[in-house]
């Protein structure tokens, strides 16, 4: 059951899944915008990288965009970008997210089929922005890019996220399996 | 459409309901610590409280030591607790089967969203014997289903403020406390009657 409505700005208040209610409550959804640190992936060398392993730290960039600076992605190019909400999802909850609909209709997406947040998560959360489109895209910060859709789960006795990705205040890299 | 889940969903923190009353995990709020959740978390016992009522009849009577049912009886007892309901929950009041073994039969009820008081829980006698309950013993039981919508307003209930009167009267005292209530009406008959046999009198005496 996707809960929506008053029961879910109710649910936002009540766990403070976001802290501004206003700012975030969307009807059906929570509205999640771009937060100002970026992790850029830019490989060196030989460009190979083999799944499992952890990415060489020469190729992990971050970077802290001013409000007054974009996040400019051209045609094939793609970032690591997180929430600006910190957001914690009640136990009994399940967390999806979507690209918001403006953002996907210039093709580009804020996560690659990875949308799944856990009951338990706390921490922002992660996206893997990819522009698929012929176009330079530029997004400011803080400007609305995501929905989180919540479900109620069929039971409470789950044993809360506390995996790797968890209390994140920043993106997120792909972490050694 | 689910039983809630008691265990998660019952608070005594008066802000944690309000905050909650519309969520889709909406709190009932329980004032006291003692209720029960001794058949897991689907359903709650209440227990005798301070009060208890003559069907029909608003004066509240002390529980005291405890209130006595005689057999073919029916009376109604306050519960101890003093619930406050969401605007997305919905209540079912039904017996527990101690009773049953006793030969009483608890007034299957309905609590509805926002319901804001102590619960008047009818209870009867239907053995051939006294039953006698205490205060804090178990009374009833209680089920709570989620709602597949929100009360869009607040029943506003306002706490019951009937006299409390120490011990039941037998039916003499009750007719004298009568007279004694309306003795300007029982004047005001007298007079009538007074009046009548006057003017029958009178008539009688011209014919």
């Amino acid at each position: 059951m996707i809960v929506v409505g008053e029961n879910l700005s109710s649910l936002i208040s009540q766990h403070k899944i976001v802290e501004n209610v206003n700012e975030c409550y969307d009807e059906t959804s929570i509205a999640l915008s771009l937060d100002n640190n970026i992790t850029d992936i830019i490989p060196t060398g030989d460009m190979t990288f083999v799944y499992g392993n952890e990415l060489p730290l020469e190729w992990i960039k971050e970077r802290c965009l001013n409000n007054d600076e974009f996040l400019t992605l051209g045609p094939g190019e793609s970032a690591l970008g997180c929430s600006h909400e910190r957001v914690n999802i009640p136990v009994g909850y399940f967390g999806i997210l979507q690209t918001k609909g403006s953002l996907a209709r210039l093709f580009v997406t804020i996560h690659c089929c990875d949308a799944q947040i856990e009951p338990g998560f706390s921490g922002k959360i992660t996206f893997e922005i990819v522009n698929f489109s012929k176009m330079t895209i530029k997004i400011r910060p803080k400007e609305k890019i995501g929905a989180l859709f919540l479900f109620k789960t069929s039971t409470n006795i789950v044993k809360p996220y506390n995996g790797r990705y968890n209390n994140s205040d920043k993106p997120t890299i792909q972490k050694k399996i | 459409m689910a039983i809630v889940d008691l265990k998660n969903r019952i608070t005594n923190d008066l802000s944690r309901y309000n905050k909650s009353k519309l969520s889709s995990q909406s709190l009932i709020y329980i004032d006291q610590d003692s209720y029960k959740l001794d058949d897991g978390p689907a359903s709650v016992d209440l227990s005798v409280g301070d009060k208890w009522f003559f069907v029909n009849e608003n004066t509240a009577y002390d529980v005291a030591d405890g209130v006595e049912i005689n057999p073919f009886q029916s009376i109604l007892i306050e519960t101890k607790e003093h619930i406050r309901m969401p605007l997305n929950v919905f209540g079912l009041v039904t017996g527990k089967g101690r009773h049953i073994f006793q030969g009483a039969f608890i007034s299957t009820g309905k609590i509805d969203p926002s319901f804001d008081n102590k619960l008047k829980i009818g209870i009867y006698n239907g053995s051939k014997k006294k039953i006698k309950l205490v205060k804090d013993a178990p009374l009833c039981t209680c089920v709570f289903f989620e709602m597949e919508t929100n009360l869009p307003y607040e029943n506003k209930r306002s706490n019951d403020a009937a006299p409390v009167s120490p011990k039941p009267i037998g039916r003499k005292k009750r007719f004298l406390v009568w007279v004694k209530e309306n003795k300007e009406l029982i004047a005001i008959f007298i007079s009538l009657i007074a009046l009548i046999g006057t003017l029958l009198n009178v008539f009688l005496k011209i014919d």
